[in-house]
């Protein structure tokens, strides 16, 4: 593809998943303002290292893969510890009378099974497309919605979830 | 799905929130940015790839230029010849190797052809054959060379005056060797030189030629022999060194000429007056070749030198009475030592009163050649004295002389005789014109003169008398 309308390309693609971004990225970090230097140094890296991207149809993962390296070092950077159960979140024991609202479980949940849950509840992304996203076999993603989905039954008590 | 999933999934949704407008306006403002850095990149490439593209299109264009000009010269390097600078740099990347059969053979036929208009003087064929045309002669070696050549094959064939041969020679090339740079060569040629007479000598001749898009040419021309080595010695001690000439020809004739007088004919028994019309063909040569250069003045003093030489032998000194009288019996010594009678007409009259002494000259040398007189192993020239003086005036002596002629060897030897003379001045010099003895016992007054007089009794004329008397004295040893 020439160079211009490559470029052409990659921002009207840029526009187009700005949202998927932008969730998947708030999957991750749980803040707004991380959220969007992330997906800005996203674009950033993409746009550096495109012509290193073959095939057009392998756009999506691709970029999806370097925002999630990125929230991720965003993350280290602010040392912020992405645990199952954060106490200072929530001070009660879970599973108690007290009801732990969705976006607090869903913090709650380990990185990995908050990442499957986010592409493929939030994002809509189909297993495969998730396998492409995170480069890793399609049962390990389904094991890990599964846990994920398990969990969030635990946390939010079993009221709007069931297996 | 059921409902609780799917409001689960509204569930999970709604914890994420929607993206701020801070979130689109940073996004907007990076995709602004990431543009604006592709205008530029792309504007730096594009010039780059300008100037990259322009670079190589002069590169190329270059390297083009580059080959077709080794290839052109490296075929043809005469072409590059005369050309300024790019003959240097073919010269220079020029490898050096041997010619081939038909260029060696076109390289000695010229130099064989310079050879022999250099050796015939003629100087118009030799410039068309040199790559400095007429002003080959710029060229010191070829200059030296040229005149060496006119020298070995003209010199004493002729005294100067005389008119050459043109085929006095014949050239044969015995042995030729050449190596080429570029347009330039390089040649060593050994040729066989024959004179008329049958006698050769080789010559080694170390030739410079270069060729152009009008064909080869000679540059320069020399040779190191012994002989030619000689020649410049010879050259230098005459005095021609750093001779020029404006009528070249002329110049390198006269320097053969004037080298072979100086050096044989000068000494040789050519007459006196012969020498000195040679000498005035030499001086007339020499304003025609007008020369040029600090030895000419020289080269005039020279020959003007010579003349006077000459002339004063011609014109002898004014003697003395006394010393004509030793000179007269120093020559009649000189002939018997010689076994020829001398020549006296500078200093001694023919007439009826010296006839007999002539006579006397020629039979001494008869009996020396006979063997019946002593030869002389050296004479010289002795004194003499007036023991008296019989008559004399401003123009006219009669006297007895003295005279002890230095003879080393012989019953002659430190013998002294008297001898009566009658001398005459002519000019300023004096003239024997008698000659007369009375004493000593001699041909001459015992036999000569007594047998002339009785036949000029008996009627004979003097010279009659004079001649039978030395006849009669002759048969004697000679029967």
């Amino acid at each position: 593809m020439h160079k211009d309308k490559k470029l052409k390309w990659f921002y009207d693609q840029i526009i187009e998943l700005r949202n998927e971004l932008f969730c998947f990225a708030y999957g991750i970090l749980r803040s707004v303002p991380e959220s969007e230097d992330a997906v800005s140094n996203a674009i950033i890296k993409a746009h550096t290292h495109l012509d290193s991207l073959r095939n057009k149809s392998s756009f999506k993962p691709w970029l999806f893969r370097i925002l999630r390296n990125e929230c991720y070092r965003i993350a280290k950077l602010q040392q912020k510890t992405i645990t199952l159960y954060d106490q200072t979140l929530y001070p009660h024991k879970v599973g108690s009378e007290y009801r732990v609202d969705v976006e607090n479980a869903l913090s709650q949940l380990p990185q990995e099974q908050r990442e499957v849950i986010t592409l493929y509840y939030i994002c809509d992304y189909s297993i495969k497309q998730i396998v492409e996203i995170l480069e890793i076999p399609s049962g390990t993603v389904k094991s890990r919605l599964s846990r994920a989905r398990a969990e969030l039954k635990r946390l939010l008590g079993g009221e709007y979830y069931e297996a | 799905m059921r409902h609780n999933d799917r409001q689960f999934i509204q569930s999970l949704k709604a914890g994420i929130p929607t993206p701020p407008q801070s979130y689109y306006q940073k996004i907007d403002d990076t995709i602004a940015l990431l543009k604006k850095h592709d205008e530029e990149h792309i504007s730096v490439k594009t010039r780059h790839g300008q100037f990259v593209s322009k670079s190589l299109h002069i590169a190329t264009a270059c390297i083009v230029a580059v080959l077709l000009f080794v290839c052109t010269f490296a075929v043809k390097p005469s072409l590059a010849a005369e050309l300024p600078l790019i003959s240097n740099v073919v010269y220079a990347l020029s490898p050096t190797i041997s010619v081939n059969a038909e260029k060696l053979n076109r390289v000695s036929e010229l130099i064989k052809s310079a050879v022999m208009s250099f050796a015939m003087g003629d100087y118009t064929s030799a410039s068309a054959l040199f790559y400095e045309g007429d002003n080959w002669e710029e060229d010191k070696y070829t200059y030296a060379t040229a005149k060496y050549l006119h020298y070995l094959l003209h010199s004493t064939e002729k005294a100067p005056g005389e008119e050459t041969t043109a085929e006095a020679v014949s050239f044969t090339v015995v042995n030729a060797n050449a190596h080429q740079k570029a347009f330039r060569f390089g040649a060593v040629i050994t040729l066989e030189l024959k004179g008329k007479d049958g006698s050769t000598c080789f010559e080694k001749l170390y030739c410079e030629l270069i060729e152009t898009v009008d064909g080869l040419y000679i540059t320069s021309v020399r040779t190191e022999s012994d002989s030619y080595l000689k020649y410049i010695t010879m050259c230098n001690s005459y005095g021609l060194e750093n001779l020029q000439y404006k009528n070249l020809s002329a110049g390198i004739s006269f320097e053969t000429e004037y080298l072979s007088f100086m050096t044989v004919h000068k000494n040789s028994t050519i007459s006196t007056e012969e020498k000195l019309r040679m000498l005035e063909h030499l001086q007339k040569k020499f304003a025609i070749a007008q020369p040029d250069g600090q030895a000419q003045q020289s080269i005039i003093q020279k020959l003007e030198d010579e003349r006077a030489a000459l002339q004063e032998q011609i014109t002898p000194a004014v003697m003395s009475a006394e010393e004509l009288a030793a000179e007269v019996l120093y020559r009649y010594y000189l002939g018997r030592k010689s076994g020829t009678v001398q020549d006296f007409s500078d200093i001694m009259e023919r007439n009826e009163a010296t006839n007999l002494f002539f006579y006397d000259a020629q039979l001494a040398v008869d009996k020396t050649l006979a063997g019946s007189l002593t030869a002389f192993d050296e004479v010289e020239k002795g004194t003499a004295e007036i023991l008296e003086t019989i008559r004399s005036d401003n123009e006219h002596m009669t006297a007895r002389f003295y005279i002890k002629t230095k003879i080393t060897s012989g019953p002659m030897r430190g013998v002294g005789e008297e001898i009566i003379f009658t001398l005459e001045k002519r000019d300023t010099c004096w003239i024997v014109v008698g000659y007369d003895r009375t004493t000593d016992d001699g041909v001459y007054v015992n036999q000569l003169k007594p047998l002339s007089e009785q036949y000029k009794k008996a009627g004979l004329s003097w010279q009659e008398a004079d001649e039978k008397a030395y006849k009669e004295l002759l048969r004697e040893i000679k029967p």
